[in-house]
């Protein structure tokens, strides 16, 4: 079979010298700039720039020893310089490509290209490189698509705002914005420390709403909020899904052009989920889980922003019509209703006495216990609210499509597969479910993500002849 | 299906990896010796490692060696490998991914190969293999994917 050979571009050099570059480049940098300046003849200088020119040519043999070659039925690479990989993927098990266009890459004529299968890391990729433009034509017989149905989806920029609030966290701010900040102040020789000090002083304005110590925790967890919702903005907006064919292609980024391609058959399954917020809004987000689509920090596997009821079932129908919502066969039956109700009175109870136990103890701080207590409150109503919801709504429904309905954290997750995706089904019985003949359902789908959902309260009986008449399977 | 055992130049790989290991225990102890003046504990380490090199180098290594069997058939890849605790690692070939061949200088001058078999959140890595081998499995797996 005769091969077509795709070689990496030359910035990929300076990828492998990335890592050197705080350890010696940098290092070797300051020391000639102190040569030219007159500061003297540093000690081990002669032994870095030597190291250094070592790392520069290592870095580019393996540039020139990477390489990609596209077959009609398979895609082979070979990288590595003194440890050697060499790979050999039929097509057929590639489950997604994803191509990234970055500004700056661009005016040097090159594109990110990463591919995945359903085998490796579930946070690396199976192959990843940048290539010249001018290849990507060639990149498109990856992923070769048949039939001639053809749809396209332009998702509104308010829908993508609306995931946006929903689906960024303090934390993935905060893990975005605290790296960028500290390594700026290594290089300007500032500490992290001057950049407290100076949100402490603006803090100081809002003392008369909330205490001292929380102003200043929750300017840094909304700068975090922000940065993270603007950074999901950006990678998302404007969010185009086309369909050609079996192949499923997602568009998306304003600074960054983005393009997951991947087969309807790839799709191990699909997440429908309502946090709080889309709960408010009455809109939800569809997730697929496909091998590499979504994979890497502060990216999401989105196929459909947000939409409403309505407008979600017109979606997946027009886009997965093997995935429409199914009715709800099994749910949990009322005498588990106290169960769902008990936690959060629990809860009440703990959370009002040990406020008033640390009030009582720590006076100083009684106003930012009180807040606390507030925050605790607030959090406590949409968990019972959740609870409820959790009780009306979850269940599962068995066939050749299986649909489940529960929750994870705060929001309300609906997962719909094939039953052969599905790869453990364990149920569990403490000896309080045994009592009440109830039990919990997890399911796992097996895929390099390992999707799972649980479900628990369910009747043990009645799950026992679903599986039993869908399944043939007798537990 | 096809019955695999391992070539005796993986034993000598082995082997000199083991020397390798050595040399740099060594040097460390005698670094502890001359940098930080603690000739006892220099001593007693290096006579630790030789003797730890003796054990593996004429009884764990030779046993290991030859404890692993490879198979390969339609259905399924067979490894089996252990010493004092048998492992029998059995993968359904219609499960396998892909397959992934890697090489170090080493394995590279002495003529052998290593295979990672890649499977769904696992991968099987099996032994060096002789060139060959390594060839006529990757058919028998071309012929399974494609």
């Amino acid at each position: 079979m005769t091969e077509m050979e795709i070689r990496p571009h030359p910035v990929m050099i300076l990828k492998f010298l990335s890592p050197y570059l705080f350890v010696l480049i940098l290092p070797v940098a300051r020391q000639i700039f102190n040569l030219k300046v007159g500061r003297g003849f540093p000690r081990f200088f002669i032994l870095e720039l030597i190291l250094l020119f070592t790392v520069i040519i290592v870095s580019v043999l393996k540039w020139h020893r990477y390489r990609l070659y596209i077959s009609d039925k398979y895609v082979r690479f070979t990288k590595g310089l003194f440890f050697r990989i060499e790979a050999t993927i039929p097509k057929n098990r590639i489950a997604s490509m994803f191509l990234e266009k970055k500004p700056l890459l661009w005016f040097i004529g090159g594109v990110v290209l990463r591919f995945d299968t359903e085998a490796g890391k579930p946070r690396k990729n199976d192959f990843q490189m940048t290539v010249k433009v001018k290849d990507v034509s060639l990149l498109f017989t990856l992923l070769p698509f048949k039939g001639n149905y053809f749809k396209h989806y332009h998702a509104p920029t308010l829908k993508i705002i609306i995931m946006a609030l929903a689906n960024t966290s303090t934390t993935t701010g905060l893990l975005i914005a605290a790296p960028i900040v500290n390594n700026a102040g290594k290089l300007l020789g500032k500490s992290m420390s001057d950049i407290w000090v100076s949100i402490s002083s603006v803090s100081s304005a809002l003392e008369f709403i909330i205490p001292p110590i929380a102003s200043t925790i929750s300017i840094i967890i909304l700068i975090g909020f922000a940065v993270s919702f603007l950074s999901t903005v950006f990678k998302c907006v404007p969010f185009d899904l086309y369909i050609k064919g079996d192949l499923i292609t997602s568009v998306s980024g304003l600074i960054s052009k983005r393009y997951t391609s991947f087969k309807r058959e790839a799709i191990n399954n699909l997440i429908i989920i309502k946090s709080p917020i889309m709960r408010i809004l009455r809109h939800s987000t569809v997730k697929v889980n496909v091998a590499g689509y979504g994979k890497h920090k502060g990216e999401i596997a989105v196929f459909i922003p947000a939409a409403n009821k309505r407008e979600l079932a017109g979606l997946i129908e027009d886009f997965l019509p093997s995935m429409v919502s199914k009715p709800i066969m099994l749910r949990p039956p009322y005498r588990s209703l106290r169960r769902y109700l008990t936690q959060p009175f629990v809860l009440f109870f703990i959370i009002s006495l040990v406020s008033i136990f640390l009030s009582n103890r720590f006076t100083n701080f009684k106003d930012f216990i009180e807040f606390m207590t507030i925050i605790s409150f607030i959090v406590l109503a949409v968990f019972g609210e959740l609870s409820l919801k959790k009780y009306v709504q979850s269940g599962i429904a068995f066939g050749e499509h299986v649909a489940v309905l529960s929750s994870r954290k705060f929001s309300l997750v609906e997962l719909r597969c094939k039953f052969e995706k599905i790869g453990v089904i364990k149920i569990s019985q403490t000896p309080f479910d045994r009592k009440h003949n109830l039990c919990k359902m997890k399911l796992t789908i097996r895929s390099e993500s390992a999707d799972s959902i649980t479900v628990a309260n369910l009747d043990y009986s009645e799950l026992k002849v679903a599986l039993l008449n869908n399944y043939n399977i007798a537990i | 299906m096809s019955k695999f055992k391992l070539s005796p130049r993986v034993l000598l790989l082995w082997r000199i990896r083991l020397l390798f290991v050595d040399l740099a225990v060594l040097v460390l102890c005698f670094a502890v010796y001359a940098f930080f003046s603690l000739p006892d504990e220099a001593v007693l380490l290096a006579v630790i490692t030789i003797l730890i090199s003796f054990w593996l180098w004429f009884w764990y290594l030779p046993r290991l060696h030859s404890s692993f069997q490879f198979s390969i058939s339609n259905e399924a890849v067979v490894l089996t490998r252990g010493v004092f605790v048998v492992k029998q690692y059995l993968l359904p070939c219609p499960r396998l991914i892909y397959a992934e061949r890697f090489t170090t200088p080493l394995t590279s001058l002495m003529g052998l190969c290593s295979l990672r078999l890649k499977a769904s959140r696992v991968h099987l890595i099996l032994p060096p293999l002789t060139k060959d081998e390594t060839a006529f499995i990757m058919s028998q797996l071309d012929n399974s994917f494609l």
